[in-house]
């Protein structure tokens, strides 16, 4: 079992980390969308959350939700964006395009821990 | 803070004082109005500031600045004094605070004009009558609070409002985001290294020493981001909203954050953990655009 975080800033993504340590869960990284698609692809039965950004260099957060939403062999796949982008309209967009959950940036570390554990729970169900 | 909304009364100034005066006040936009003292105590209310010229002023000056705000809704308009040298040393012997909010000695300095004048919007920001318009401002206060808050545990304060000309900082490490969208413009935050060092190690959780100089620059980058982001979403409705871009960082000061020619930047100082840093923000409708 895996979490992926995608998002530009190493700040950020040790932050992620920090949180999914202490959960014990295996965390993986990557900076931009193609690199997390990658990862996916190769690592699709580990992963069972992915933590995404919206604005990053190259591919947007969306776009990559886009592409995993559309590939069957990732409807496993929870998808929580993890972004500043905080209006309304970006999350109805999101949650649209198939991201079970949203958490907008600043956040607190224990609504980081929540909202990922809460996460995970979907994947059971 | 919509400085284009602003209503600046000049009380008493002579036709070559107030000539000097506008010129200065142009750049923002003010609606500037002459009156006589007689005629400012009487409409007092009606504006945001009022700069009363009065080279000689003596020990009368008390009595004088309680004329203008015999109307009780005249009493939080903010009064600028504007005299010489010696009326200076004379007003300050008689003037309280709740008096004039400022002296200004003449010939007046523009850098100091403009320093002064923002200030002193920022203060008049909200009491029932004012035409001041702080709505896009605030956000980036509440903004940046926000995500020190939550992100390094550490409280800030706002300390003042001013305004400037270009986007030149003193500060070692800036944040900066172009805006664009129906407003654009920039928005930036910088700190001297050990604030910066500061915020980020307790972002990371890791102790002071332990961050290298690429944790900070992305660390300051991604409170840039999250500041944007947090303010974009309060102004969506607004004329002021704008569309996020990707952060970027300038290390080594002092620097230029970057600026829109014509457009005043308003600097948001606070402090944290006892030091100063800043937020600027110039960000201007496209349909104000000249």
């Amino acid at each position: 079992m895996a979490i992926l975080t995608v998002d530009d800033s190493t700040t950020i993504r040790r932050i992620v980390k920090r949180s999914v340590d202490e959960m014990g869960v295996e965390i993986l990284e990557a900076a931009d969308g193609a690199s997390a698609l990658k990862i996916i692809e190769e690592r699709t039965s580990d992963i069972q959350l992915v933590l995404l950004d919206w604005n990053m260099p190259g591919m947007t957060g969306l776009e990559v939700l886009k592409v995993i939403k559309a590939n069957p062999a990732y409807k496993d796949i929870v998808v929580m964006m993890l972004t500043s982008e905080a209006d309304q309209s970006f999350v109805v967009e999101a949650l649209k395009a198939g991201a079970q959950n949203y958490l907008t940036k600043p956040f607190d570390a224990k609504m980081l821990t929540l909202k990922i554990q809460e996460s995970m729970t979907m994947t059971k169900a | 803070m919509d400085i284009m909304s602003t209503a600046v009364a000049l009380i008493d100034f002579p036709r070559l004082q107030e000539q000097i005066a506008s010129r200065l006040l142009a750049e923002y936009n003010v609606e500037i109005t002459r009156l006589s003292h007689s005629e400012a105590a009487a409409r007092l209310d009606m504006f945001n500031l009022a700069l009363f010229f009065w080279p000689d002023a003596c020990a009368e000056a008390a009595e004088r600045l309680n004329q203008l705000r015999s109307k009780e809704e005249a009493k939080k308009v903010p009064v600028v004094l504007v005299t010489s040298e010696m009326g200076k040393r004379n007003a300050e012997s008689v003037l309280g605070p709740e008096m004039a909010a400022d002296i200004l000695v003449t010939p007046l300095q523009p850098y100091i004009v403009s320093k002064k004048l923002a200030g002193l919007l920022g203060v008049k920001k909200d009491n029932g009558t004012s035409r001041l318009n702080v709505s896009y401002i605030n956000p980036f206060i509440e903004a940046t609070t926000d995500t020190l808050k939550q992100m390094a545990g550490i409280e800030c304060v706002r300390t003042g409002l001013t305004l400037r000309m270009d986007g030149n900082t003193t500060g070692f490490i800036s944040g900066t985001m172009g805006l664009s969208g129906p407003a654009e413009g920039f928005v930036s935050v910088t700190f001297n290294d050990l604030l910066a060092r500061t915020i980020v190690c307790r972002m990371l959780q890791v102790q002071l020493g332990e961050e290298t100089d690429d944790d900070i620059q992305d660390g300051v980058g991604e409170l840039m981001n999250m500041i944007a982001g947090h303010a974009k979403a309060e102004l969506v409705h607004t004329e002021h909203s704008f569309q996020l871009s990707l952060p970027n960082v300038i290390v080594g000061g002092p620097h230029s954050v970057g600026h829109l020619r014509g457009v005043p930047v308003v600097v948001i100082e606070f402090t944290a953990e006892g030091v100063p840093f800043e937020v600027m923000v110039c960000l201007i409708p496209r349909k104000n655009k000249a």
